[in-house]
């Protein structure tokens, strides 16, 4: 048995079933933006903060990967911002993976004995860079929302 | 336009019953949802949900790709082209009724 509606009471319902299929994808944006800032925060902290938070980054670096490659594993709707985003071969995969590579080499290769400030303000600079593509990535998805 | 000059007889009869246009609506905002994802964002049984989505099937608006993942099947649905373009139509149909009413 089928329940009669108005025309307005069909609009608001593809508006709330659009806005509930679409929330899985926001989250997924959302946790690329926060990769994205964790990125930022990690190597200032694992390579120039004190041992508890080293501590701290690497719990929260660990902790973090596994709850995202978690969820974006298991999202239950499929959107192409973010499959797009997410493939292995994106530009912001291997951009992501490139500068993350770079900073990482840079802070235990080229670490001086006493990093000074133009070492830590290398290093911070990439690791914002570091950074970035994970941002563009969450924002392009968070964009793409209607 | 059919049978009558008012925008109401373009409605889509497949569309226009609210578990199916929840479901087109759902469809239309991703390219696949999974069963229990619109069984759980509409919040209907499985069963009234996999009826509409027959009719939508027949209608040729929806397709229903089954997949295992491991041992667990899992259905993906997803709206087809002329699904795609039947359910513009009839936003557009309820937006020229909704104007109406307004002025």
């Amino acid at each position: 048995m089928e329940e009669r509606f108005t025309p307005r009471d069909a609009l608001r319902r593809i508006e709330e079933a659009e806005r509930r299929v679409r929330r899985p994808v926001r989250t997924a944006g959302w946790t690329f933006v926060a990769t994205g800032f964790g990125t930022m925060l990690y190597w200032p902290a694992m390579f120039l903060g004190p041992t508890w938070a080293q501590a701290v980054a690497g719990v929260a670096w660990v902790a973090l990967t596994i709850a995202s490659t978690f969820y974006l594993g298991s999202l239950r709707v499929q959107d192409a911002e973010v499959a797009w985003v997410n493939r292995p071969t994106s530009p912001v995969s291997v951009a992501y993976v490139a500068s993350v590579l770079v900073t990482f080499l840079f802070g235990m290769l080229f670490r001086p004995e006493d990093p000074g400030a133009g070492w830590a303000a290398a290093l911070i600079a990439l690791a914002v860079l570091s950074g970035l593509p994970a941002l563009y990535g969450g924002r392009r998805i968070l964009r793409a929302e209607r | 336009m059919s049978d009558g000059s008012h925008p109401r007889h373009d409605l889509d009869d497949v569309i226009h019953a609210p578990v199916r246009l929840s479901i087109m609506a759902a469809l239309a905002a991703a390219e696949k949802a999974e069963f229990r994802l619109l069984r759980d964002t509409i919040e209907v049984s499985d069963s009234l949900l996999s009826k509409h989505i027959l009719t939508l099937e027949e209608a040729g608006y929806v397709e229903v790709e089954k997949v295992f993942v491991g041992k667990r099947p899992r259905t993906w649905l997803s709206l087809t082209d002329d699904g795609r373009r039947a359910f513009r139509d009839y936003v557009s149909v309820l937006k020229r009724l909704t104007e109406g009413l307004s002025e």
